[in-house]
């Protein structure tokens, strides 16, 4: 084991929680991918240590402790109350995670809790009090900005390479029945693809309509589809589509789609296209394995940077209010059926 | 009937010139191209040379009055649609018209009672529907495939001067400005262009529309009409449909299309960008040369078209886009103008 004053020691404080809704197919055990990643990310970094980890039920976070030499903790405070604790990494249920951030906050731990990291809008408001009493840090990341293709081409619209933007499109789609959620697919999957479509839009939303549907999946209470339009001040348009809309034999579990139309062409990206396709006879179907760099990786750079290094991070409260206040505002339009304006 | 159907053809100008009068040459075993019109003499006298055709006029009435023309094709910008397809259903024409059918939901309704009293052939040209990408995703759909369809989309991205693939002049009906350009006679993309999406639309998803909501933007300098749409449709089962469709590419651009038809049961994609079979890289970049052959096979569309529409006039059969249907794509999309204009989503009220 290394000891070393400029590792950090982390702790994961959430693995594997099942979502509290399931199609009738999902037989439990969710598998939280971004959250492993994480670990995996961890584990490489050579000025991490991973030094314990939380699951609720504990059970669930035994075969990855395992793996990684990661000490189980089966009791919450006494996880977040250790002094030998710097950081957090955060994955419980999202109805859960601005009390947990907050208590964590408390606890004196800098958190790195991807999006989104609170439900309602008073949530986020006390979450951010508390941030602003402790001191502490919080990395709020959403994935699409720490893809590199997404990350690149953001660039390349900045740097002007289509010239003014006249539209952005998002697609987020996840396949279902082996996976499990913790809210409708517009907070699940939305919250990231508003986000990145706003960081890329040269202009802040000043309207937004939104669609909901339960279209794929009639068995569950929650939306499994949402399109949502956003009017930025500039006249640029967006839409983004979410749903959980892949088929069992799909050949991954995720689809990201991401289109930019301006005044000198478009930009097509496709960031999960990185793969090897594999045609297993064994398996008697094709999948497509990603070997890009997981996002995963540019998020604890990040964190590093962040303690070692005294950066800001990228996405924090502030961020995180922006794109949930646009999910709330999605939310609100599906349900009136008229637009929202945001001023 | 006699041995071969003959075929009159009303509008000389870029659809008739490199859709309607080829396609009509392919079926020549079938149907000859008797007479053409257009108020432009010159274009229509060009047109008739051009095609082989015998005779034109610049009074598309004159065509009417031919016994020898048992078709008439209607190629005229929509604001004269409702004129010329009602004039020639009454003198017992059997008429294909372009899309989109009409600029209002009256000017359809009269059409459509014009083909009932007359009690001939009338089939709005939704040349999608018989353009082989299109109807290899249909029978997908009817074989269940993907079981039920629930959501629709369809990207487009167009050059801007995409139709300068031809030297023939737009008609410009004040002698300056071509008519596609000017609001007294256009409405720009949403009847122009997004009628194709929302007919492809309402035929995958089988089912009325309930609502639409949409933005545009003007982005051609100068320009008065609307190159730029995104819309999304609520079907009245529940489904979804959504475009985003940019006429306003550079020129080397290709035409591309996106479509992506999700089920209960599985999806399908024929995406463009990926599907690309002929590609040139030089040193002023990539081009994909000939996309309207090579991916969406376009005069196959009209052919097919015409083809099944002259099985309907033959064997007195109901076409497989009946009138009814154009009438709810234009509703749908003078409901995107609608809504475009009012930032707030349109209801349609669910009558056909």
């Amino acid at each position: 084991m290394r000891q070393s004053q400029d590792l950090i020691p982390v702790a994961v404080v959430g693995f594997a929680h099942v979502g509290r809704f399931t199609s009738g197919e999902c037989t439990g055990g969710a598998r939280h991918a971004m959250q492993h990643r994480l670990v995996e990310s961890l584990d490489r970094h050579p000025d991490v240590e991973l030094v314990a980890m939380w699951a609720d039920p504990v059970e669930n976070g035994e075969e990855v402790a395992a793996h990684y030499g990661i000490p189980l903790e089966p009791d919450l405070t006494a996880i977040l109350g250790r002094e030998d604790v710097e950081a957090v990494v955060v994955d419980v249920p999202y109805l859960e995670r601005a009390e947990l951030i907050g208590n964590a906050a408390r606890h004196g731990k800098e958190v790195l809790c991807p999006q989104p990291v609170a439900t309602s809008m008073k949530a986020m408001e006390e979450l951010a009090a508390t941030l602003a009493d402790t001191g502490t840090l919080l990395l709020a990341p959403s994935e699409l900005r720490y893809r590199l293709p997404t990350a690149r081409a953001r660039q390349a619209l900045q740097d002007g390479a289509i010239g003014s933007i006249y539209s952005l499109f998002g697609a987020r789609r996840r396949r279902l029945p082996d996976w499990a959620s913790d809210a409708g697919v517009l907070l699940d999957l939305g919250t990231e693809t508003l986000d990145y479509l706003v960081w890329c839009a040269a202009a802040p939303v000043i309207r937004v309509y939104a669609e909901t549907a339960t279209l794929f999946r009639p068995d569950l209470p929650v939306e499994d589809t949402a399109l949502v339009h956003l009017t930025f001040a500039d006249d640029s348009m967006g839409l983004a589509e979410l749903a959980w809309s892949l088929p069992a034999t799909y050949p991954r579990e995720d689809d990201v789609e991401v289109e930019a139309v301006g005044e000198q062409g478009v930009i097509f990206v496709s960031p999960l296209n990185q793969k090897v396709a594999v045609h297993s006879q064994r398996q008697n179907r094709t999948t497509w394995e990603d070997w890009l760099t997981p996002a995963s990786d540019a998020m604890v750079e990040e964190l590093v940077r962040c303690l070692r290094h005294g950066e800001s991070p990228q996405q924090s409260i502030a961020e995180a209010r922006q794109a949930l206040r646009l999910v709330l505002a999605a939310y609100e339009s599906a349900r009136t059926g008229g637009p929202v304006d945001l001023d | 009937m006699p041995d071969r159907i003959g075929v009159g053809v009303i509008g000389c100008g870029i659809i008739a010139a490199t859709a309607h009068l080829p396609a009509w040459q392919r079926l020549r075993h079938r149907t000859q191209l008797v007479a053409v019109a257009d108020v432009r003499e010159e274009v229509a006298r060009q047109t008739a040379h051009e095609f082989g055709v015998e005779s034109w006029v610049t009074d598309y009435r004159r065509l009417l009055d031919r016994r020898d023309v048992h078709i008439i094709g209607v190629c005229t910008p929509e604001f004269l649609h409702a004129e010329q397809v009602v004039a020639a259903l009454e003198a017992g024409k059997h008429v294909v018209c372009e899309k989109p059918m009409a600029t209002t939901l009256a000017e359809a309704d009269a059409m459509i009672a014009a083909a009932e009293g007359a009690g001939v052939k009338f089939m709005v040209g939704h040349t999608r529907r018989f353009t082989p990408r299109y109807i290899a995703l249909k029978t997908h759909v009817d074989e269940g495939a993907i079981g039920q369809v629930r959501l629709v989309r369809e990207i487009e991205r167009r050059p801007r001067a995409m139709w300068s693939v031809r030297d023939r002049e737009t008609w410009k009906p004040d002698g300056q400005r071509p008519w596609g350009a000017d609001p007294r006679y256009s409405r720009g993309i949403a009847l122009g262009s997004s009628i194709h999406e929302l007919d492809l639309f309402q035929w995958f998803m089988a089912d009325q529309p309930a609502r639409v909501y949409a933005q545009t933007r003007i982005t051609r300098p100068g320009g008065d009409l609307p190159d730029h749409i995104v819309f999304s449709v609520r079907f009245q089962n529940g489904g979804l449909a959504y475009s985003d469709q940019s006429a306003n590419q550079p020129s080397d651009f290709p035409f591309y299309h996106e479509m992506e038809i999700y089920g209960t049961e599985g999806l399908l994609r024929a995406n463009d960008p990926e599907s690309v079979t002929f590609s040139v890289y030089h040193e002023g970049g990539m081009r994909t040369p000939g996309t309207f052959d090579t991916l969406l096979f376009v005069l196959d569309g009209y052919v097919n078209q015409m083809r099944h529409f002259l099985d309907c006039v033959e064997r007195d059969q109901p076409v497989t886009v009946p009138p009814h249907e154009a009438r709810t794509a234009l509703a749908m999309a003078l409901a995107a103008i609608e809504s475009a204009e009012t930032g707030r989503a349109v209801a349609l009220d669910g009558e056909t």
